[in-house]
């Protein structure tokens, strides 16, 4: 009984301990992994995509899937790019309510026609892509304004601004699952939605705010993206929606719906970060670096199977 | 009764549309109903349509390979490899056998441990791809023709060339299998159903495998053909060609949650699709919004199933 429910903590917190094995093999390397500035650079590399993470887990809990958030990222940036001319803010506020308007798009989509999250999302990322060539000419575009760049540039106490923006939500969202009624709902819907639906909970506008919510992050990462690098293209997010499901899933949030949280989903991205800087730091061709992070997902994948159900998606 | 009539007029829609749609399209733009722009039409659909069959039987079977982009990629890569290094026989076995190789791991992984396949063939595109650009170290392979591999693809009957007769070979056969084999009734069971399917004793793993085979082979066969005809092959040669595929399913109706399609349909989708691209080409529409219109294409074939099926279950 005892060691049973030693395992299950374990089971539990394995992300941290796969964390802690590579840090042990790589402090015995160099000392530079633990330095602060390693640190941050961690962190710097998942931010960006750590922001979207976060509105993943909350689809995931709900067995939702959103296949948009790379091209709804690029859009974003290349608007907040293009806009400045007007101004930044409307760049930026531009580039936001896009991110909204495609999650509420996507959950129309889900909830009122009743198509699958994947088919649905697939759509609407060929043709927010379609959006970013034609206004890009699948050109790289550069920023003109000298201020945009200094929002995610900024360092405050040596700690780069959508560093702290990532660590802010993740905070916010995991407090928002697991302390308010919504967020209690969330898992309910995800573990049952009929008998959520007998319950009176309104399914539809808790699946439709998980959406809004996930293109907003999505809009959001693709402004500060920008930001960071001062240019747009067609070629910005053509990965990030690979990456962000893994990040998810490696942190254990199930396929299944009605379990995981924001705090496992950011272990996920966490571990794929030091993965990615480890292998930085080893000087593994970038090439097998792929390999290895497919490599993963699915051994990690097959490590769960004992624990989950079936898993049908679609 | 009402059911089946029902369901034969479903599936009679889209060709009802694509003959209609031909018939406007070749009175109002011109060039467009010469037998010569079909048989362009046909052409530029090959590729895609030959890795359509494939992923036919793995969508009826209840899954979906995300993968086929990469190893589309990778058997084009060792083609010319094997081309330039050894000889004919050895560019067309060894893709095939790694087409074949992935299927193996794809459905095996997914069918084995019960995972969803689109998060194992998503592990998959990145191993696969990192594996391709590690091999050739991401560069473009030039092949040096040998006499005999480039003239593979430009062999032709009645003025339509050797790939699009191949695409219609696989089709029939594919469709002989789905509907007058075993194999196939289990595949429509296992895609319908998958619990009874192993409680009436169909071994689902092996039926799956299978499926997930078939599909590496056909991505192979127009990997081969396609490096044949430009004796190059990139390692990003196939980059987004799942999503290409999986289009031309929706479209033309074949459902994505399993048990419901065949080849005809997909057929019926990927022509469909290849007759709106032509016109747009035709009529100078920009890229972009050709991107656009697959969205909306993607988007709207879907509602239309899913509205469809809806009926029915009424």
């Amino acid at each position: 009984m005892r060691t049973n429910r030693f395992l299950f903590h374990l089971n539990e917190q394995k992300i941290l301990l796969v964390i802690i094995v590579i840090g042990i093999i790589l402090v015995s390397n160099t000392t530079y992994f633990v330095s602060f500035t390693n640190i941050i650079n961690i962190f710097n590399f998942i931010s960006i995509e750590g922001i979207i993470v976060i509105g993943m887990a909350y689809l995931i809990i709900l067995r939702e899937l959103d296949l948009s958030i790379g091209s709804t990222m690029a859009l974003s940036g290349v608007l907040a790019i293009y806009l400045q001319e007007y101004g930044i803010a409307i760049g930026i506020i531009s580039g936001l309510l896009l991110g909204i308007a495609v999650g509420f798009l996507n959950g129309f989509l889900v909830t009122k026609l009743k198509l699958s999250s994947i088919a649905a999302t697939l759509g609407t990322m060929v043709m927010l892509n379609g959006f970013v060539f034609a206004l890009t000419q699948s050109k790289t575009v550069k920023g003109t304004n000298p201020t945009f760049p200094v929002i995610a540039n900024t360092t405050i106490l040596k700690i780069p601004v959508p560093v702290i923006v990532f660590i802010l939500l993740v905070i916010i969202f995991e407090v928002i699952l697991k302390r308010t009624y919504f967020g209690r709902n969330v898992y309910a819907v995800g573990g049952n939605i009929i008998a959520s639906r007998f319950f009176g909970i309104k399914v539809d506008m808790i699946r439709i705010s998980a959406f809004a919510l996930t293109g907003f992050l999505a809009g959001l990462a693709g402004v500060l993206l920008a930001s960071k690098l001062n240019i747009a293209s067609g070629r910005i997010g053509l990965n990030t929606a690979i990456l962000v499901i893994t990040a998810v899933l490696l942190g254990g949030v199930s396929l299944s719906g009605g379990e995981g949280s924001i705090f496992k989903a950011f272990q996920g991205i966490l571990l794929i970060g030091i993965l990615n800087n480890a292998m930085v730091i080893l000087q593994i061709n970038s090439f097998i670096q792929d390999m290895i992070r497919g490599l993963i997902l699915i051994l990690i994948l097959i490590f769960n199977a004992v624990h989950i159900n079936r898993e049908k998606f679609i | 009764m009402k059911e089946k009539t029902l369901y034969i007029l479903k599936s009679q829609t889209n060709i009802i549309i694509l003959v209609v749609l031909v018939a406007i399209l070749s009175l109002t733009i011109p060039n467009f109903g010469q037998v010569a722009n079909f048989i362009n039409i046909l052409k530029s659909i090959a590729f895609i349509s030959i890795i359509s069959c494939g992923m036919t039987l793995v969508v009826i079977g209840g899954g979906l390979d995300l993968s086929v982009g990469s190893t589309f990629s990778l058997c084009a890569i060792l083609s010319i490899v094997m081309l330039n290094r050894y000889n004919t026989v050895l560019a067309i076995i060894v893709p095939i056998a790694a087409g074949i190789i992935v299927g193996i791991i794809n459905g095996y992984i997914s069918s084995r441990f019960n995972l969803s396949s689109i998060i194992v063939t998503l592990g998959m595109l990145s191993v696969i791809g990192g594996f391709t650009y590690f091999i050739v170290n991401g560069g473009t392979q030039v092949g040096v023709p040998n006499g005999t591999f480039e003239k593979i693809s430009k062999l032709s009957v009645f003025r339509i060339p050797i790939y699009v007769w191949v695409f219609i070979f696989l089709a029939i056969l594919f469709e002989i299998l789905l509907k007058k084999t075993t194999f196939g009734r289990n595949l429509v069971l296992i895609g319908t159903n998958p619990e009874a399917a192993k409680i009436v004793g169909i071994n689902t793993t092996l039926i799956r495998t299978i499926s997930f085979v078939i599909c590496g082979f056909s991505v192979s066969i127009a990997a081969i053909l396609l490096s044949s005809r430009l004796v190059t092959a990139a390692p990003s040669a196939g980059a987004g060609y799942e999503f290409d595929v999986i289009t031309a399913l929706v479209i033309g109706g074949v459902s994505l949650t399993g048990g419901k399609g065949n080849i005809y349909n997909t057929i019926i989708g990927a022509i469909l699709l290849g007759v709106i691209i032509n016109a747009l080409q035709l009529t100078n529409v920009p890229f972009a919004f050709q991107a656009i219109t697959k969205g909306l294409l993607i988007i709207l074939a879907i509602t239309l199933d899913t509205r469809a099926r809806r009926n029915i279950e009424n």
